[in-house]
């Protein structure tokens, strides 16, 4: 039989809820600011190196062709300022006379082809290869006037030829008839200046043109309906490179990473937005979008110091000597031009020089 | 929401975002995979593209026709691994450079190969031209080479840290779900459960009252309105056993009849108030005790054995004669069994009157006319 119940006071149950919710609320507010507040100071301290020394100036000596495409990026999208330099850009019509101008103080850094660095260690030795900038197999070409009986290559027996001496595009013709079995001593090479290839396209007083871009692209214009490209399967890899005046080798290092990061820049522009970049181009050298495009198409674009690099200026100092374009008989060491701190310090993986 | 649709969505969530994220993991781990097997072409193109140089050089110092041999083996084994990756790598600078100079190599060697045997001028400096062309183009092959396994290695790089991102992302994500599933299970589940379980105890402790009083529209809410429904009517249904138990203590306090109650062990679990005026003050030491130690086995002795027939489920009838008081009562006992639910007697109603009262009440009816008329 069940006790008695005796009356007490009521008593209601109830989770504290409203206590743990609001404490719980803090915690996470305090919690993601802390991780914002860490994340933006992380990314502001990793986000690349600030500029200390504002506005170092350069001047750059650039070869008007599509090779000097991360040159003109790194001016058009402001990575030179990025990097902290004031780069103060002077055209020049191709390579040797960039170097020229680099030897008579006329600037700081010039872009050249492996070919005048060649030729002129011969002469000199106050000037150092940074770093290979871009290369190209395809943009060296051998136009030619079809009406003078010229479909290929090995019909340029005879013939006059222009290009320009002392410059890539002579060593290009050469070694392209030298593939086909063609004496260059037996063809007349006309010495043209690139900004005269057009001219002498028209006047007929040449019957091909070897040259680069964008001039091979005028003498294909002089020409019409008549100009054909001749199939230059040879295995003239050029390389164009940045070569600064010996005496801001160990000077003006600081300067020389700068411009090299802000060309990284440019070239990773250049891959990521192809288009834009060869929009610039046209825009920069007043090419045709169609024409910029084809310029660009076989063209690398990555910094670098390969052995290749030497390698190919000896065996162009080996043709420059053996065809007597030069009197000496001693080949310069070309490893004393190559000045590889700079691009070690910014890129150690790219040089391959030791 | 339900707990049950609470536990069924995140379950739902975790299986969507476990299989979302198994992809991912399962991609980055086969690109990592092919960059792997990428890399490994790469070195072998590179220890290929070595040897080429050294056959190129061989061939020229000695012209054996083994190196020349061998020079165009491996310069084939090249171009078949370089057009095996072809559709990977069409794009890559390095890559498509390589790929160039590969395919425009052997030409230039064949030419090499038949100008050694003129001996004229021009050959021979055609000669020299195009061997300086073969060796500086296949150091640029060895280095287009490095450079392209440098990119797949940079690739693999980063697929390496997708992985480890994604691998690092479950854990966060399946992570933070427990971790919200867990908060849930605790103020969902068991801080209500925690809460019922003290109010249960509170109640069986007797404390009167105790209610819930859940808004919460999940299964643990209505548990919660159920056990406050449940206290309720057990409150309601304890006041009125009560209110009985006080009407049937009334009634057999006041009757002129001993009752008590044995268990089947012959405790004494209720005596009315008439046990008092028979056997005085020591009748409120009754209950609680065994019947033989409270009433004496003397005034037990008589009741044993209805007692025991009485736990077989006998209805009894004795006489007993109990001293109280200083007085001798003679009373007529009866022993009624208290059957369980089972069947089974699990206690004794024991009933006593007064013999002589029952006796005269007895004599007073035979004396009476029969024929009902007053004596």
């Amino acid at each position: 039989m069940p006790a008695a119940m005796t009356d007490r006071p009521p008593v209601t149950l109830r989770r504290a809820r409203a206590g743990h919710a609001a404490a719980w609320a803090e915690g996470w507010a305090a919690g993601w600011t802390a991780l914002c507040f860490a994340t933006v100071t992380a990314l502001a301290l990793l986000c690349g190196n600030p500029a200390r020394a504002a506005g170092v100036p350069l001047s750059l000596l650039v070869s008007t062709t599509p090779l000097s495409l991360p040159v003109y990026v790194a001016q058009a999208r402001g990575f030179f300022e990025l990097e902290g330099l004031d780069a103060r850009i002077t055209d020049c019509t191709g390579g040797f006379r960039c170097l020229q101008a680099l030897l008579d103080r006329q600037g700081d850094i010039a872009t050249v082809g492996d070919l005048p660095l060649a030729l002129r260690a011969f002469q000199r030795k106050d000037f150092a290869v940074l770093a290979t900038m871009s290369h190209s197999s395809d943009d060296l070409k051998l136009v030619a006037d079809r009406s003078r009986g010229i479909t290929e290559v090995a019909q340029l027996g005879g013939k006059r030829i222009g290009a320009v001496r002392g410059s890539a595009s002579q060593y290009f013709l050469e070694t392209l008839l030298f593939n086909v079995g063609i004496d260059p001593r037996g063809v007349t090479i006309v010495d043209l200046a690139p900004e005269g290839v057009a001219s002498a396209a028209r006047s007929g007083a040449v019957d091909a043109v070897a040259i680069w871009e964008p001039y091979a692209h005028a003498a294909r214009e002089a020409w019409g309906p008549r100009a054909l490209v001749l199939p230059s399967a040879t295995v003239y890899r050029q390389t164009f490179n940045l070569v600064a005046h010996r005496s801001l080798v160990g000077a003006r290092d600081d300067a020389l990473q700068r411009l090299l990061r802000a060309i990284e820049r440019a070239q990773r522009y250049i891959q990521d937005e192809p288009a834009a970049a060869r929009a610039l181009l046209a825009a920069r050298l007043k090419l045709d979008s169609r024409v910029a495009e084809a310029a660009a198409e076989g063209m690398g674009f990555k910094l670098g110091l390969d052995q290749s690099l030497v390698s190919t200026m000896e065996s162009q100092a080996r043709w420059a000597r053996r065809e007597g374009h030069v009197d000496m008989r001693q080949l310069p060491n070309y490893l004393e031009l190559v000045y590889r701190a700079p691009l070690l310090a910014v890129n150690p993986s790219a040089v391959g020089i030791r | 929401m339900r707990i049950r649709r609470q536990l069924s969505a995140t379950l739902g969530l975790a299986a969507v975002l476990g299989v979302l994220l198994l992809g991912a993991m399962l991609a980055a781990a086969r690109t990592q995979w092919m960059l792997g097997h990428s890399m490994a072409r790469a070195q072998a193109i590179s220890h290929e593209v070595s040897g080429l140089l050294v056959l190129t050089q061989e061939y020229a110092l000695h012209g054996d026709a083994r190196a020349a041999q061998q020079w165009l083996q491996r310069q084939r084994a090249i171009g078949d691994e370089l057009e095996a990756e072809a559709a990977a790598y069409r794009g890559n600078p390095s890559f498509e450079q390589l790929r160039g100079l590969a395919k425009a190599l052997p030409e230039v060697f064949a030419r090499w190969q038949t100008v050694r045997a003129d001996s004229s001028a021009f050959a021979a400096r055609r000669r020299e031209m195009l061997l300086d062309q073969i060796v500086t183009s296949t150091q640029a092959m060895s280095d287009h080479a490095h450079q392209w396994y440098a990119d797949v290695a940079a690739e693999r790089g980063q697929a390496e840290q997708v992985f480890m991102g994604l691998s690092l992302l479950t854990v966060l994500v399946f992570g933070g779900l427990l971790a919200w599933l867990g908060r849930g299970m605790r103020r969902r589940v068991l801080q209500p459960l925690e809460g019922l379980v003290s109010a249960a105890r509170a109640f069986g402790r007797g404390e009167s009252g105790v209610r819930l009083n859940s808004a919460e529209d999940d299964e643990l809410g209505e548990l919660a309105r159920s056990f406050d429904v449940m206290t309720t009517l057990i409150e309601e249904r304890g006041a009125e056993l009560g209110r009985t138990e006080r009407q049937l203590r009334a009634v057999t306090d006041n009757l002129p009849v001993l009752i008590a109650y044995l268990d089947r062990n012959r405790v004494c679990r209720f005596v009315n108030a008439h046990f008092g005026h028979v056997c005085g003050p020591v009748a409120e030491t009754f209950l609680g005790r065994a019947v033989d130690d409270a009433l004496g086995a003397a005034a037990w002795a008589p009741l044993r054995v209805p007692f025991a027939a009485a736990l077989d489920g006998e209805r009894r009838r004795c006489e007993w004669r109990l001293i109280g008081r200083g007085q001798s009562h003679l009373l007529e006992a009866e022993f009624i069994p208290d059957p369980g639910p089972d069947g089974r007697v699990q206690g004794v109603y024991l009933m006593a009157a007064e013999a002589g009262a029952r006796r005269a009440v007895q004599e007073a009816g035979e004396t009476l006319p029969a024929d009902g008329t007053s004596p």
